[in-house]
């Protein structure tokens, strides 16, 4: 089966059909026909992504020298190689060190920090967050399809409130 | 009390009870149960959180030589240390590296660095900053024959957060 549908709810709001289906998909296709959601036409249709992927954990690196770098890795469940953007942000002063992070593996993160501020730099102790913000995208709502974009990947799991009749 | 609840909305759909609250926060708990939106169990839930911060400023960056870089403050009313931080310019980067990040609260700070190998100059204009709050739904149980469902959020949510929920349920 190309997508997998589990019905959260079926009923009529405004003399409209209103439908809350569960999706899974299995990466062979990118289109929702609205007989899957046993309506004949979409009127309106909202997308809400499965969960964005979370992480915090420590910053110890002390200090940097100027031109120095530092690398840490982080475990992220879930984080896919090519697919997943990474974003990082400290509960503390970057002190214009810049910071990048990258999916370096499945599962894991890297987040890069440089110091080119022209010296030394000694980030303080704390927390540093990363987050992965899972996109599922609707890229056209046509009549009778959803149509997305990115296409939907092996593993997506969303959820589609749609109305129509 | 830990959450604040006010009802939007209290309707029944397909056979299925649905809720629409506005919640507020004042840091102290992490989870929403079901009760709290007048449920037995949740079924399926949503929610829009406030508005990510956004702001614009012009910005003149000096000329930099290679190996250079300067780092400019744009006020941010609402940033924390640990949001997120994205930045665009309406400009061409010019090679340059363009970071952004929470320098204190309400302040974020834009870094330029170039190391492209020469001299680079971004010409004077608008810089868009969007600090991404931090909340977020970690997961849902409820749906699987729980006695009483619940939503847990990750990260805590904190003093302030306020967003809205839309669930489903029995």
């Amino acid at each position: 089966m190309a997508l997998g549908f589990s019905i959260k709810v079926r009923g009529q709001i405004g003399g409209k059909m209103f439908r809350a289906f569960e999706v899974t998909a299995d990466g062979s296709t990118k289109t929702i026909d609205a007989a899957s959601l046993e309506m004949t036409e979409f009127d309106s249709a909202i997308i809400t992504n499965r969960q964005d992927l979370s992480l915090a954990a420590s910053i110890n690196m002390g200090s940097l020298d100027d031109g120095a770098g530092n690398t840490s890795s982080e475990t992220v469940t879930g984080a896919v190689l090519g697919h997943d953007y990474a974003m990082t942000a400290m509960s503390v002063d970057a002190i214009d060190t810049t910071q990048t992070a990258y999916v370096q593996s499945a599962g894991k993160v890297e987040v890069r920090t440089d110091n080119e501020s022209g010296g030394a730099a000694d980030i303080a102790d704390g927390v540093r967050r990363v987050k992965i913000p899972r996109y599922v995208g609707l890229s056209t709502l046509s009549g009778k399809y959803l149509i997305f974009s990115p296409a939907l990947e092996s593993g997506d799991v969303f959820t589609v409130w749609a109305l129509g009749h | 009390m830990a959450l604040t609840f006010t009802q939007k909305c209290k309707a029944q759909i397909g056979g299925m009870a649905f809720r629409a609250y506005e919640v507020e926060s004042d840091g102290s708990t992490t989870t929403i149960n079901a009760s709290d939106l007048d449920l037995r169990e949740i079924e399926i839930i949503f929610f829009q959180q406030r508005n990510d911060l956004s702001f614009a400023t012009n910005l003149d960056f000096a000329e930099l030589a290679d190996a250079a870089g300067a780092t400019s403050q744009v006020t941010a009313t609402g940033a924390v240390l640990g949001d997120f931080v994205q930045v665009a310019a309406s400009v061409d980067l010019v090679d340059t590296a363009v970071t952004a990040y929470v320098q204190a609260d309400d302040a974020v700070d834009v870094r330029v660095q170039n190391e492209a190998g020469d001299t680079r100059n971004l010409a004077e204009v608008p810089f868009h900053v969007r600090a991404i709050k931090r909340m977020g739904l970690e997961s849902l149980t409820g749906s699987t024959g729980a006695s009483e469902g619940y939503a847990v959020f990750y990260p805590t949510l904190t003093d302030g957060d306020t967003f809205t929920v839309w669930a489903l349920g029995f």
